[in-house]
């Protein structure tokens, strides 16, 4: 895991930043997502392609078992997706320096505010899984 | 995506004799089709209704009597805009008008994703909304800005119709031209003005009639045209104000309104600014700031810093899900408003005058 490289994991996850904050949305379900300092600039490392050991550093709030599970929440809620090719063994300057100003280990918090207003908005009450028209049970 | 178009010159005449639902394979030549047949109709017992709104004049031809009524009632039309504006035509169809077809319902057994439909539309030009319970139809031409909705008779439409008439029709326009539809209120004074942002239950509308009835100015509230120009503005489009009867109480709109305004389907209280102010409504504010507005406690209104992206999150949330299409870019659009505007969390106060007077002294402080 360490060593693979990664990417976004479709067109439905856009990501905005703001003042050094990363909002992540997955379009399809409707969830949000925001990082902790670390984390902002270990998804920036991510979607570069940069592996996840390369984004390690002496003095770093995190450890190697930190990142691999800021990796798989990531992976798990459908954010990246490994992918075959060579990931890049050099973090791009800026993400080097946001790491090293970080002082939290690497979280993700999930919201779910927009799925509410999606399962509650009839206009779009629909099954993305399944498609349209499929309705939502919910 | 090809492939799906070239099959569609074949399929045509099947459509056209046979075919009882719609599929991604043949939803471009459904939405040709029904457009066409709109614009041919030739009845006289259809109402047109022209709305003037920011750079767009739309012809309606209705022959839905509550929508007709609710596009003559709940448009804030705009004065006559310099240059010449975008012309738009709107249909409000159903079968029984000579020309007109039923609706057709979606091929259910071969679903699809909502954004693999978008893109086989956007690249034919069109965009479409479905709503499945009443085979209900937003169909618009971007070639030639025209805009069909299709029911199965009169009065078969998604409740919400009537609040914003004619809402995903002006959607896809204004986005075309990069300004969004915002899910969000607005207060001003002489010209400068905040938006606020925030889910059901923050206090937004209830903050934006409190406005209104003590002396501000509002472009609207829960959908407004927002423009990330060389300022962000705010332009009107629907003058419609709706209220829970809780909130209806506690600003003593009933006073003013009376106690027998029905409950819409949200089991609020419909009305219009006209119905709480009789300033003009501004044909355009110039937004300082986004304020995320929070019901507090018994103390004063208070208004503190707040990060963009939970400002960004507030804004982007609703408005996004409430537009048909359209996601992607307008999360981009909604980045771009928050990157230039200050945030603040506004804690309201219970006193609907002290609110509006806060919120007033900070419009016209400048720090909005």
């Amino acid at each position: 895991m360490l060593t693979s490289r990664y990417a976004v994991a479709g067109r439905g996850v856009v990501s905005e930043a703001f003042d050094g904050d990363i909002v992540v949305l997955d379009l399809d379900s409707g969830r949000y997502f925001s990082f902790t300092d670390s984390g902002c600039a270990l998804w920036e490392g991510l979607v570069e392609g940069v592996a996840p050991e390369a984004l390690l550093h002496d003095g770093a709030p995190y450890t190697t078992d930190d990142i691999e599970g800021f990796v798989e929440k990531l992976v798990e809620y459908k954010l990246l997706v490994a992918v075959a090719e060579p990931a890049n063994t050099l973090a791009p300057a800026a993400t080097v320096e946001k790491l090293a100003q970080a002082r939290e280990k690497p979280e993700v918090t999930v919201f779910d505010d927009l799925a509410d207003l999606f399962l509650a908005d009839p206009i779009h009450d629909v099954d993305e899984q399944a498609g349209w028209p499929v309705v939502n049970k919910a | 995506m090809a492939g799906s178009q070239q099959s569609l010159t074949p399929m045509e005449p099947v459509l056209r004799e046979r075919v009882e639902a719609v599929s991604i394979d043949t939803v471009v030549d459904y939405v040709r089709r029904v457009i066409s047949e709109a614009r041919d109709v030739r009845c006289s017992t259809g109402v047109r209704n022209p709305v003037s709104l920011p750079g767009l004049a739309v012809d309606t031809l209705s022959f839905d009597p509550a929508i007709t009524e609710a596009i003559g009632r709940n448009f804030v039309q705009a004065p006559s805009p310099d240059p010449a504006p975008s012309r738009m035509q709107a249909f409000i169809v159903h079968p029984g008008i000579e020309g007109v077809s039923s609706p057709l319902s979606w091929d259910v057994s071969k679903p699809c994703h909502p954004q693999r439909i978008a893109d086989v539309l956007r690249e034919a030009g069109l965009d479409a909304s479905y709503f499945s319970d009443l085979d209900h139809w937003h169909l618009y031409d971007r070639t030639t800005a025209t805009a069909v909705q299709l029911m199965r008779d009169v009065g078969h439409y998604p409740p919400w119709e009537t609040g914003a008439p004619l809402r995903p029709f002006l959607h896809w326009h204004y986005a075309q031209t990069g300004r969004r539809l915002t899910h969000c209120g607005t207060l001003g004074i002489g010209g400068k003005g905040i938006i606020l942002a925030g889910a059901g239950g923050s206090g937004k509308s209830g903050t934006v009639i409190a406005g209104l009835l003590h002396g501000l100015q509002s472009v609207g509230d829960d959908y407004v045209l927002l423009e990330a120009g060389s300022n962000v503005s705010a332009y009107p489009l629907f003058a419609t104000l709706k209220q829970d009867p809780a909130g209806f109480e506690r600003l003593r709109l009933n006073e003013r309104l009376g106690n027998d305004l029905p409950l819409n389907w949200q089991g609020k209280h419909q009305f219009t600014i006209r119905d709480v102010s009789t300033d003009p409504v501004p044909s355009r504010l110039s937004i300082g700031a986004l304020l995320l507005p929070h019901i507090g406690g018994s103390g004063r209104t208070e208004i503190t810093p707040v990060g963009r992206a939970e400002a960004m999150i507030a804004l982007a949330a609703s408005s996004i899900y409430q537009m048909p299409g359209e996601r992607e870019s307008g999360f981009r659009f909604f980045g771009e408003i928050t990157r230039r505007l200050p945030c603040f969390r506004v804690t309201l106060g219970p006193d609907p005058a002290e609110v509006a007077g806060r919120l007033g002294e900070f419009i016209q402080a400048g720090a909005a």
